[in-house]
């Protein structure tokens, strides 16, 4: 009889425990706001300042026995690579927003947010500010979603954890930031000047957004095509700007031609005349971000899906650009993450993110063959000259010997310092 | 579904109201043997905040005298699937082969993912297990001596911790990723029906 008791008991425990059915969901994240300050503060500490460890590696630009290195948005490592044994950070130069490079003579180039920066780097250890072009750059007003202030630049940013109780997100599913805008991201570019551009005044990687072709600088925006001349290093003019399309990603020379990559397809531009670029062919492909590399027969494209490139797939395009009026897609090959890439001769590196660095024999395109592979390196950039390679990854800078290119051996690396 | 929940609830009660006044009448002790290994396979609904949802169990342990302590685990479909590992007690009330129980289940919750949980601008996905505990009230009615028929009403939590690594709007790559840290507190109500194998000579 007294178990019985205990069933109404039961029930009433039952019901009272329905208002203890709370699912508590605890959020935690950081915003990120800018710190600002005044553009002539900005430019009065763009110079050589103590070498500081490289924390978010960007574009690479190499020069003589001098890397340059961008670290995200923040300015410049000068790294001397006498010894690519042991490579040492010099100095680094405060470029508040920089991801672009590109070196000429004594003459840095660089993007600052909108605008762009010479720095004379004729004693790396001393680099002095030169000139400002402005607005060579009009999309990048906007940082990490914040307008940049006219009369001011985005220096850094300020983290602020947040913790707050949510309601259910969807069942096995997470639900849009709100605050994607706030949060801070990295925004990059850089410079290229290929092997084949003559005379050589520097090597970039392929994303590089810059490319200096004899006297000319070539800077592409997000639509357009910058011609600037740097005849007198230290003071470059900008003489034309030529329309090229939407999404405009990267820039890389190729003797008397630029191949422009944009997210919709790859564009070829005579030099002939450097100060009036003309478009001669093109090819579409999906909605994707592609830098590219070319040799006198061969484009090779990689193409990246993902958030802001969209598209879906990840893939090497190889076309046939002998009749540049006419540039035809020969094949594609699968990747998994790919970005930069660079060739040498028959071979192609390709950076293909979280699967690391891959070497490829291309002298059939038809069937290119996977020499070698180093792994467990995220890669984004490469430069290959002298049979050596610079990589640009999430864990470093880093330096291989391709001599045998079917077994790359590591000469260094300059690691990351979170 | 809350609906579903009250009606078994309901089923249960009466269920439970009609075995216990067999006891009266069976005044028999089926579990003569002090301590035996036994096997308890069970399965149910959880009702939380959310929903309502699907779970199962095996329980593994030895039986003595009118305690049992054992090891289980199982899937809990309840908003994400889970697999408790826990330690379970129980004591029954009575010696006899009907009886009510008390149980109490602690140990750890692991999720365990299902397909691609990307959505658009997400890199990847980590999550980190988290407690679990139940408390359980019930009834055990013995039907021989090797199998018994077991059902249950409990408060349960589990608790595990989601991290997801996201992409912002970037231009121009590298582009650093960001971290959000999700930690769940589930709590619920459980109602189980349970089937006993009892391994004694």
């Amino acid at each position: 009889m007294r178990k019985i008791i205990l069933l109404p008991f039961l029930v009433i425990i039952v019901f009272a425990l329905q208002s203890c059915l709370k699912d508590k969901i605890t959020r935690t994240y950081s915003v990120f706001e800018p710190i600002y300050k005044s553009k002539a503060e900005v430019q009065a500490e763009i110079k050589s300042s103590t070498a500081v460890s490289i924390t978010n590696p960007g574009k690479i630009y190499m020069y003589g026995n001098y890397i340059f290195l961008n670290e995200v948005n923040k300015g410049v490592h000068i790294i001397d690579n006498s010894n690519p044994a042991n490579p040492v950070i010099k100095a680094f130069i405060n470029i508040p927003g920089n991801v672009d490079i590109a070196v000429k003579g004594s003459a840095l180039y660089a993007d600052l947010y909108t605008d762009l920066v010479v720095v004379d780097i004729s004693d790396p250890l001393n680099a002095t500010l030169k000139k400002v072009v402005p607005k060579i750059f009009p999309e990048r007003v906007y940082a990490s979603g914040f307008v940049v202030d006219s009369t001011k630049v985005i220096v850094g940013w300020a983290e602020r954890k947040i913790k707050e109780n949510v309601d259910m997100p969807p069942a096995g599913r997470g639900w849009i930031r709100r605050d994607v805008f706030l949060s801070f991201s990295s925004s990059m570019s850089g410079t290229a000047t290929g092997a084949g551009a003559a005379p050589v005044t520097g090597i970039a990687g392929s994303m590089s957004r810059f490319s200096i072709v004899n006297n000319y600088l070539y800077a592409v925006n997000r639509s357009s095509l910058n011609v600037l001349n740097i005849s007198a290093v230290n003071d470059p003019q900008l003489q034309n700007t030529v329309g090229v399309g939407w999404n405009i990603e990267t820039i890389y020379p190729f003797k008397n031609k630029l191949f422009i990559g944009s997210s919709n397809g790859m564009f070829i531009f005579d030099i002939s005349n450097p100060v009036a670029p003309v478009r001669e062919g093109s090819v579409a492909h999906f909605r994707a971000c592609d830098p590219v590399v070319a040799d006198d027969k061969y484009a090779f494209v990689t193409l990246r899906a993902g958030t802001i490139c969209q598209g879906t797939n990840n893939q090497l395009d190889v076309i046939n650009v002998q009749n540049v009026m006419s540039p035809q897609l020969v094949k594609s090959y699968g990747l998994t993450n790919p970005h930069g890439l660079a060739k040498d001769g028959d071979l192609l590196f390709i950076c293909d993110g979280s699967d690391g660095l891959k070497v490829y024999n291309t002298s059939n395109v038809f069937s290119l063959q996977l020499l070698d592979r180093v792994k467990n390196i995220e890669t984004y950039d490469v430069i290959a000259w002298n049979s050596k390679l610079l990589v640009v990854a999430k864990g470093g800078l880093y330096q291989y010997n391709y001599s045998n290119p079917s077994s790359l051996s590591l000469i260094s690396k300059l690691a990351v310092n979170n | 579904m809350k609906k579903t929940f009250l009606l078994l609830l309901s089923f249960v009660s009466i269920l439970s109201g009609i075995t216990a006044q067999e006891i009266k009448q069976v005044q028999k002790d089926s579990f003569g043997e002090k301590k035996f290994f036994s096997s308890q396979i069970s399965t149910g609904i959880v009702e939380g905040e959310q929903n309502t949802n699907f779970h199962i169990e095996l329980l593994n342990g030895f039986r003595y005298k009118t305690w049992f302590g054992g090891i289980g685990t199982g899937l809990d479909y309840y908003y994400y699937r889970t697999i408790p590992v826990y330690l379970s007690g129980i004591k029954y009330l009575s010696p006899r082969n009907h009886s009510f129980f008390v149980q109490g289940d602690a140990g750890v919750n692991f999720v365990w993912e299902e397909g691609n949980m990307n959505v658009w601008n997400e890199v990847s996905h980590e999550f980190k297990p988290g407690i679990y505990w139940n408390g359980i009230v019930g009834f055990a009615t013995g039907l021989d001596r090797k199998n018994a028929f077991s059902f249950g009403l409990g408060y349960s939590q589990k608790s595990f911790k989601e991290i997801k690594e996201m992409t912002v709007i970037c231009f121009n790559p590298p582009c650093e990723n960001t971290f959000e840290t999700y930690k769940y507190n589930l709590k619920r109500l459980t109602l189980r029906i349970g089937w006993q194998f009892n391994y004694s000579r």
